[in-house]
């Protein structure tokens, strides 16, 4: 079943477009990561998905309904993390979850315990009180709370320190193992590859890439290293053509592999090497050629 | 209607519309003293500086003549601009903090991320606008009344009236609070929006004062609202002031329908 769908949406402001023609299926349990550099669009896209922004064009929605036209009905099942998160000063984690639950018509104070509990946060500490992690804290425990079937976070771990960006990425993952969607925004690479299913990166309003992460770590390039037996072992052997060697020197080379490591480690099998060594594939580069634009590149 | 947003909205507002119906008490009632007390000293020259009678027929909505009497006198308690201004200040104050106010400080991200339509919100918040209004116009009333009884029986105004002025003053306040309520729909700073209004407030004396020096500007006298809001008549006839309250709920509910209109349609935009 699909939860969020979205068919050629577009956002403009004036003359300027925050997003454009942008199509995507997200389907219920899945935990995708929206990547994007600053200004991509991510957080237009959200408030589209929130029925804050009204499309100038496609439409958006939610569980099968529309998220400008019905979006109250889509945010009872929502929970939302606005990314430049701003709370009422007054609001404790305590006031503000009776009131948010007096609001949804539920109780939800047990679960929010518990998250206040695991968040380490003081139930009566005011938000003016607060530091900027601490009001991170206390969104994500107002968003989370309801054990809501769509978690739509931009940009969470904004300002958390580590040891709680490891309980939240804990907390979302077994939320989707439980089949809860969760839809969230963000810069950091090494979060997405950790924690998602997919990922849809965004720049300059549009989709332009919308892949598994177990495809693109099977697309992303790994650094190998061969060390020789001897300095001349190696002269007269010239690599496979899935290999690319970026460095030689009379006893090593260091390259890259875009194939299987399977196929090098059968082409090293008759070759004369005292040591191999392959590394992680490196997102980090993939995800860069899809930041920079070609024209950004020229 | 949502009973945790009115939850949230009443904790945000009771304090400062407390101070306000204490100023609203304490003004009401010094005035509905001070003003038969020392009618004497009042009535006797004030109306001789024409500056002071030219301001005075501009918030009574009539002329009073050469000689201004106890009941013109007193009904001016209940159009004092220090009283309008508290009344205005206050709804000013409610009414541009949603949206315009809750837009400004970027909190309308978390109130509209919860299960609640825009309509309902809006709602919501004119429950308590127009409670936290009635309540000032009750404190008013209920302030003139009991200062009233230390006032000499000749100077009195008659209950019956008061209420029909304390109606109209709500009046007042609702068409008020309509216009404010479309500037708040219509904007994402809550400065400006309060800087507008309070403008149109000015504007709206103004207006009534120069009518009564310039005589072409009565043909714009409709546009002031202190226009549909003339206590001293209303101390002088038996009439109840139908069309002026008419008008004036018509006005503040075209305004507020139109504020409702503009905050269901448009993009909200924190960052």
């Amino acid at each position: 079943m699909s939860c969020i769908v979205t068919n050629n949406l577009k956002k403009s402001y004036g003359s300027r477009v925050g997003i454009e023609n942008l199509s995507m299926t997200v389907a219920a349990g899945e935990l995708i990561g929206f990547l994007g550099p600053n200004g991509a669009g991510k957080t237009t896209t959200i408030r589209l998905l929130m029925g804050l922004l009204k499309p100038t064009s496609g439409d958006a929605s939610v569980f099968a309904q529309d998220c400008w036209l019905q979006s109250h009905k889509v945010k009872a099942d929502v929970g939302y993390l606005p990314g430049d998160l701003r709370l009422y000063p007054w609001f404790t984690a305590k006031n503000a979850l009776k009131i948010f639950g007096r609001v949804h018509g539920k109780d939800f104070s047990r679960e929010g315990e518990r998250l206040t509990q695991l968040f380490d946060l003081d139930p009566t500490l005011r938000v003016d009180r607060m530091s900027r992690g601490t009001r991170q804290k206390l969104g994500l425990v107002l968003a989370l709370a309801p054990r809501p079937k769509l978690l739509i976070l931009d940009e969470p771990t904004s300002g958390l320190d580590p040891i709680v960006q490891y309980k939240l990425n804990t907390t979302l993952r077994s939320l989707a193992d439980q089949g809860h969607t969760v839809f969230f925004s963000s810069h950091t690479l090494s979060e997405v590859e950790a924690l998602c299913d997919r990922v849809m990166i965004l720049r300059k309003g549009k989709v332009v890439a919308n892949e598994t992460i177990a495809s693109l770590r099977d697309r992303a390039k790994r650094v190998v290293t061969i060390f020789w037996k001897d300095s001349a072992a190696h002269e007269k052997i010239s690599p496979p053509p899935f290999l690319t060697i970026n460095q030689k020197n009379s006893r090593s080379w260091t390259g890259t592999i875009e194939a299987d490591a399977m196929e090098l480690l059968q082409w090293c099998q008759d070759k004369p090497i005292a040591d191999l060594s392959i590394e992680q594939p490196d997102l980090t580069a993939l995800f860069q050629q899809y930041y920079i634009s070609p024209e950004d590149s020229r | 209607m949502n009973l945790g947003l009115i939850q949230k909205t009443v904790r945000e507002v009771w304090a400062v519309t407390l101070i306000f119906a204490i100023g609203v008490a304490f003004f009401e009632g010094f005035l509905t003293y001070i003003l038969p007390t020392y009618f004497d000293e009042f009535a006797g020259h004030i109306l001789e500086i024409k500056f002071v009678r030219n301001i005075i027929t501009a918030m009574l909505g009539s002329d009073v003549g050469e000689r201004i009497g106890p009941a013109a006198m007193l009904s001016f308690s209940w159009v004092h601009p220090v009283l309008l201004l508290t009344l205005w200040g206050q709804e000013i104050t409610f009414c541009t903090r949603t949206p315009a106010g809750e837009i400004d400080r970027g909190t309308i991200d978390i109130l509209l991320g919860l299960p609640v339509s825009r309509l309902q919100l809006y709602i919501s918040e004119t429950i308590i606008w127009l409670s936290t209004g009635l309540l000032l116009v009750l404190v008013a009333l209920a302030s003139h009344l009991m200062v009233r009884s230390f006032v000499a029986e000749n100077m009195r105004l008659p209950v019956d009236r008061i209420f029909i002025v304390a109606l109209n003053l709500y009046g007042i306040y609702i068409a008020f609070g309509g216009i404010v309520w479309l500037v708040s729909a219509l904007s994402n700073r809550r400065g400006k929006a309060m800087g507008i209004c309070f403008a149109l407030v000015l504007a709206s004396m103004l207006l009534n004062f120069i009518i009564t020096m310039w005589e072409p500007a009565k043909s714009i006298q409709f546009l002031s609202i202190l226009d549909y809001y003339r206590p001293w008549q209303i101390f002088q006839s038996d009439a109840w002031p139908v069309r002026d309250i008419v008008s004036l709920m018509t006005t503040g509910l075209a305004f507020w329908l139109a504020g409702a209109w503009v905050f269901v349609r448009r993009d909200v935009c924190t960052v």
